[in-house]
């Protein structure tokens, strides 16, 4: 084999991959993203799940950019730890008969997502939902399940500080590069992901339009 | 498996920086090091052990950087990318190694069999398609 083959086939190969999977992949992220951040509860359980949490960080003397972990303490939660046995993304469950709970994760879950579900798991509990109780993979879920996603995002991203932020930024008018500047700015204030940011941008908007 | 779940098992974790840099040091420079290797082959025994060597050192790294970045937490189509990485390499590695102790112990070169190179496209097209991920992630961003 010569030189010239082996450098030209290389080439052919890295420019067609690089056309093909372009193409495919803005077209599959562009629709799983979509897909994320669509908005799967309606503005009155948006509303009433925000003020499960004012009630909650009233009764608690709380602010609300306090650490998830001292929710999880008031609410009796802890992390557990990983369940290799574990199918779901985690499971929340009672210890004991002392009203303890404790929440297992999936192996293999990156910091972000884990806060997340932990979180979740969190807003379970304030959405007074029946224990135990997992957090399934992928989409369609079930009511409780989406609505516990927006209690987390709410619990992790408080409704007036982001929107505060958004419009000191403002996301509204700014042009698409300023717009990823923004979102990624949100994720590492709030320690999320870019999906989890982008859909509570969404929801806040929905929630501020609806209001004003 | 999906392709959704392939795109999100990145193994750059959709760093820019991670991939510019993975793809110079791991996919530009071995396969100029193998282009300007094969081009100068017709030598000595002595420059084409250098030569194949020196393919092998390269080869080496890429297997060194995908061990690093391994999850053994948990198998996934991460650590599959990664294997087939790692694989294609180890391929080239076996033959350089063959071909340098072949000519080393009967002074001939008629043991080369340079299609086997070819296996590194496995690791480049696995690696290109992550890295142009890296870039299309940021690219959906429309909404609110």
């Amino acid at each position: 084999m010569t030189a010239e083959i082996y450098i030209t086939t290389f080439i052919v190969v890295s420019i067609s991959t690089i056309i093909i999977s372009g193409f495919f992949s803005y077209k599959t992220m562009s629709n799983e993203i979509r897909q994320q951040i669509k908005l799967d509860v309606n503005i009155e359980q948006m509303k009433k799940s925000e003020q499960i949490i004012k009630e909650f960080f009233k009764e608690n003397n709380l602010d609300s950019n306090v650490p998830i972990e001292i929710i999880a303490g008031i609410l009796n939660i802890t992390k557990g730890g990983i369940d290799y046995n574990l199918h779901e993304q985690a499971v929340l469950k009672e210890i004991g008969t002392t009203n303890a709970k404790i929440v297992l994760f999936k192996p293999g879950l990156s910091d972000i997502e884990e806060r997340f579900i932990f979180a979740h798991e969190i807003a379970h509990v304030l959405n007074g939902d029946l224990i135990p109780v997992t957090r399934p993979e992928g989409y369609n879920k079930s009511q409780s399940e989406q609505l516990a996603d927006y209690t987390a995002a709410a619990l992790l991203m408080p409704l007036d500080k982001v929107y505060q932020f958004l419009t000191e930024n403002n996301f509204k008018s700014a042009k698409k590069r300023k717009r990823i500047s923004i979102i990624r700015k949100l994720c590492k204030i709030y320690r999320v992901s870019k999906i989890i940011a982008l859909r509570r941008t969404k929801e806040i908007y929905t929630l501020k339009a609806d209001n004003s | 498996m999906t392709y959704i779940s392939w795109i999100n098992a990145n193994i750059f974790n959709f760093r820019k920086g991670d991939s510019i840099a993975y793809l110079s040091l791991y996919i530009v420079i071995p396969v100029i090091i193998t282009w300007i290797s094969l081009q100068v082959l017709p030598m000595d025994n002595i420059s084409i052990i250098y030569c194949y060597l020196t393919i092998l050192i390269s080869s080496l790294n890429s297997i060194y950087d995908s061990a690093n970045r391994w999850n053994s937490a948990t198998r996934s189509v991460y650590n599959l990318k990664l294997f087939i990485i790692m694989l294609s390499n180890l391929i080239i590695t076996i033959y350089c190694f063959y071909v340098v102790m072949y000519i080393l112990i009967s002074q001939s070169t008629n043991c080369r069999c340079d299609w086997i190179l070819f296996s590194y496209i496995f690791a480049i097209i696995i690696s290109l398609v992550d890295a142009i991920n890296c870039f299309t992630n940021d690219i959906i961003i429309h909404e609110p």
